[in-house]
């Protein structure tokens, strides 16, 4: 399976250093959790991996092969404030979507499945200014999923989506596991991060404090406590 | 590359059907953008039946060269908000998400991001110009004059592009040094000219300015030369061309520059209209706030803007810059009018000048928004009505407006050896651009869609500025002719201005109150 590396990335937005020479892997079929609190860098992380910001040091790569300015069409990014076209119907984001990123015929059925398993068929025609904040999520990941890029970085993904909503996204996360796709999640619900993830990496101030499973930093914090307490013991 | 012109195309064409279909949906808007599709259908057969064939124009010296300087200038301010990482490229972080990870080549975005900011622009100035034409209806519309401010629109929409090139690629203070050595090189020998309008010392350094043609460019663009109108769209040309060969690598500036140019936008909305409200960048050593909050209740809104002004460095170079051109304006028409042989007619066309200058730049170009106060529960904390709460907001975001005005006024009436002019103008500056506010505040809680605002309302709000400026108008000229009294007219004046904006906070208080979120909403569609 190839893997999603990102190599010695460097961020600084003036004299703050926001990212300080961070490397980390992500195998194909893994899911990722990035950890840490408030201000750790982990948005900045997403936004330069996925080809919005540019970093001051750092390389990302798939399968080896360096991934250039267009690394967005490798690595797609759900951000945390969904947002979408205020002048796009849902069904006119799918094919938007499936245009410009050149799908094959056949996106139509896949389109439709994602929307039905977030209970959004019946929102198709609705405008994008028009939804709630959860829609917009809806859309934005069944619009990303879509495209089935090979490395897909979720940031807070969970937040603003009903259970249903949840409970569908944890099942379309465990399919592109399944298909290979190298996932990231970036969330502060560590419990949720225990048991959809492969593996944590964690930041604090830019850096990374921890990274490997959750047994792995317990037995390196010397505690069997839960993912909250081996949470707040790596970044104190 | 057929694929993504497709998808682009598609991506437009959706957006502009589902825009009319939204506006078709709601009698109001549809009855506001069948009012102005009426007016601008009115205006054109007017013209056409009443002038025929179109003038040409000549502009003298300096004010030719004057002309092609002070574009130069703008160019130069304009390629240092890029060079400084503002420029409006992306519609929104959507289109930023959505086209950074399309296969659609990325020479193609970019190129299609410029024609859309070209065609946006020069949009805008077509319709800048239709009102021109009521404006100025005896000059007449100069074919020559138009072509050069679409042309000179375009140019301007299409240098953010090649700026943000350079700033990737040299680094952001290269590209800041290249863009102010521009607006330097127009804004020099555009004080060397203006100030021969001052006095004479200045005058052998300023023919020596007029012979370098430039004089000659302009009036051979206005006159509707075909080589010189050609060369000028060629330069937008050009540009854009540019941008097709050099626009790769740039998603990470194009989205960074778009979220701060829609931040800037967003504050532009709420804080007194584009000309005075850039704060994008606030300033980390803006100083405590702490045991320094004289105001209170609703007033504190006024304390809030006040905090926003101390600490955006951007905000206040603008009011400074904004300020000093009142100044300079008010300098040489003072002087213009006191070497006049007929002061008081000089002063009645400078002032009718000022006004249509105001009207064209604060009333047209101030899109009201607020959204941003009006959803956080902070902003609706506090027992004062409504209307207290948008009556602090308003003076909170014209104040500096107003100093503007009031110092332009100031050197108007030194200029003229009239200090107490600044008696009757101070306070019919403020009162003038109160009522601005108001005319505003009343027309968002009509229409409160940020599209709306932008677009049809800016010929509305010009419109009932001018039909609310009459009774004022009217009531100072009696008064004075009554009255034997220059300041008893302009007390008056004063009177109906404030009687109006009161009349128009209340409408306005009355139409948002209990609908705050609601109006939040509207705008974004």
């Amino acid at each position: 399976m190839p893997a999603f590396e990102v190599r010695a990335l460097t961020k600084r937005f003036g004299k703050k250093l926001a990212v300080d020479g961070l490397s980390f892997d992500v195998a194909g079929g893994e899911i990722v959790g990035l950890l840490g609190p408030n201000g750790a860098g982990k948005s900045t992380t997403f936004l330069c991996a996925a080809g919005l910001l540019r970093p001051d040091e750092g390389r990302f790569l798939w399968g080896g092969a360096e991934l250039g300015n267009r690394r967005g069409q490798t690595v797609a990014l759900i951000p945390e404030t969904p947002d979408v076209y205020p002048m796009l119907t849902v069904w006119e984001h799918m094919v938007f979507v499936a245009k410009s990123c050149r799908l094959k015929d056949g996106w139509q059925r896949r389109a439709s499945e994602l929307l039905e398993r977030f209970d959004m068929i019946s929102q198709r025609d609705v405008l994008g200014s028009e939804l709630s904040k959860g829609m917009r999520q809806k859309t934005l990941v069944a619009a990303t999923v879509l495209a089935a890029t090979p490395v897909i970085l979720f940031d807070e993904p969970m937040i603003g989506l009903d259970p249903l909503g949840q409970r569908e996204l944890r099942g379309i996360i465990a399919e592109l596991q399944a298909q290979g796709a190298a996932t990231m999640i970036s969330t502060h619900m560590l419990a949720q991060a225990q048991a959809i993830c492969d593996r944590v990496v964690i930041l604090k101030n830019g850096r990374l404090v921890g990274c490997g499973t959750f047994a792995e930093l317990q037995a390196r914090t010397g505690t069997h406590a839960d993912a909250e307490d081996v949470f707040l013991e790596l970044t104190r | 590359m057929n694929g993504g012109l497709s998808a682009l195309a598609y991506l437009e064409w959706r957006q502009i059907v589902n825009r009319c279909k939204s506006v078709v949906r709601r009698p109001g808007r549809a009855l506001l953008y069948l009012f102005v599709f009426a007016y601008f259908t009115f205006i054109a057969v007017f013209r056409a039946r009443n002038h025929g064939a179109l003038p040409g124009a000549s502009v003298a010296e300096p004010y030719a060269s004057a002309i092609f300087f002070a574009y130069v200038t703008l160019l130069g301010v304009m390629a240092y908000g890029a060079a400084s990482g503002v420029a409006g490229t992306f519609s929104s972080s959507a289109e930023a998400l959505f086209l950074t990870r399309s296969h659609i080549p990325e020479r193609l975005v970019v190129m299609w991001l410029q024609l859309r900011r070209c065609a946006s622009a020069i949009l805008r100035m077509t319709f800048t110009l239709v009102i021109y034409t009521v404006m100025f209806a005896a000059s007449g519309l100069v074919l020559g004059v138009s072509l050069a401010v679409v042309a000179g629109s375009a140019l301007a929409a299409a240098i953010a592009i090649p700026m943000l090139k350079l700033r990737a690629v040299a680094g952001m203070r290269s590209a800041q040094s290249f863009a102010g050595a521009l607006a330097a090189a127009g804004l020099l020998p555009l004080l060397v000219l203006l100030s021969t309008l001052i006095g004479p010392e200045m005058r052998h350094a300023a023919h020596g300015i007029e012979q370098l043609g430039a004089g000659r460019a302009v009036n051979a663009v206005f006159g509707g030369n075909p080589a010189a109108v050609w060369s000028f769209f060629g330069a937008a040309a050009l540009l854009i061309g540019g941008s097709f060969a050099v626009g790769t690598g740039l998603g990470p500036e194009l989205y960074a520059a778009s979220i701060r140019a829609s931040q800037f936008r967003e504050r532009a909305k709420r804080g007194g209209g584009a000309v005075f409200a850039m704060e994008h960048a606030y300033r980390r050593s803006g100083g405590s706030s702490q045991g320094r909050e004289p105001l209170r209740g609703s007033w504190t809104i006024v304390w809030k803007e006040w905090l926003a002004l101390r600490r955006s460095g951007s905000i206040q170079r603008l009011f400074v810059l904004g300020a000093g051109a009142c100044v300079v304006c008010g300098t040489i028409f003072g002087r213009m009018a006191a070497a006049s042989k007929d002061p008081l007619l000089e002063t009645a066309l400078f002032a009718y000048m000022a006004t249509n200058l105001i009207v064209m730049f604060v009333a047209m170009g101030s899109a009201i928004g607020l959204a941003a106060d009006l959803r956080k529960p902070l902003w609706w904390i506090g027992p004062d009505p409504l209307w207290m709460r948008l009556l602090a907001w308003m003076c909170g975001t014209s104040w500096r407006v107003a100093l503007a005005l009031c110092a332009g006024v100031a050197a108007w009436a030194i200029a003229m050896r009239a200090p107490g002019l600044i008696l009757a103008g101070f306070p019919v500056a403020a009162a003038a651009v109160l009522q601005l506010r108001a005319v505003g505040l009343v027309l968002y809680a009509l229409f409160p869609s940020s599209v709306d605002q932008r677009g049809p309302l800016a010929l509305v709000r010009a419109l009932l500025t001018y039909l609310l400026a009459l009774p004022p108008a009217l009531l100072a000229v009696a008064g004075a002719l009554l009255l034997h009294s220059a300041a008893a007219g302009a007390a008056l004046a004063i009177a109906a201005s404030i009687a109006e904006t009161a009349l128009l906070l209340a409408v306005a208080s009355a139409r948002i109150s209990g609908s705050g979120v609601a109006f939040a909403q509207a705008e974004a569609l």
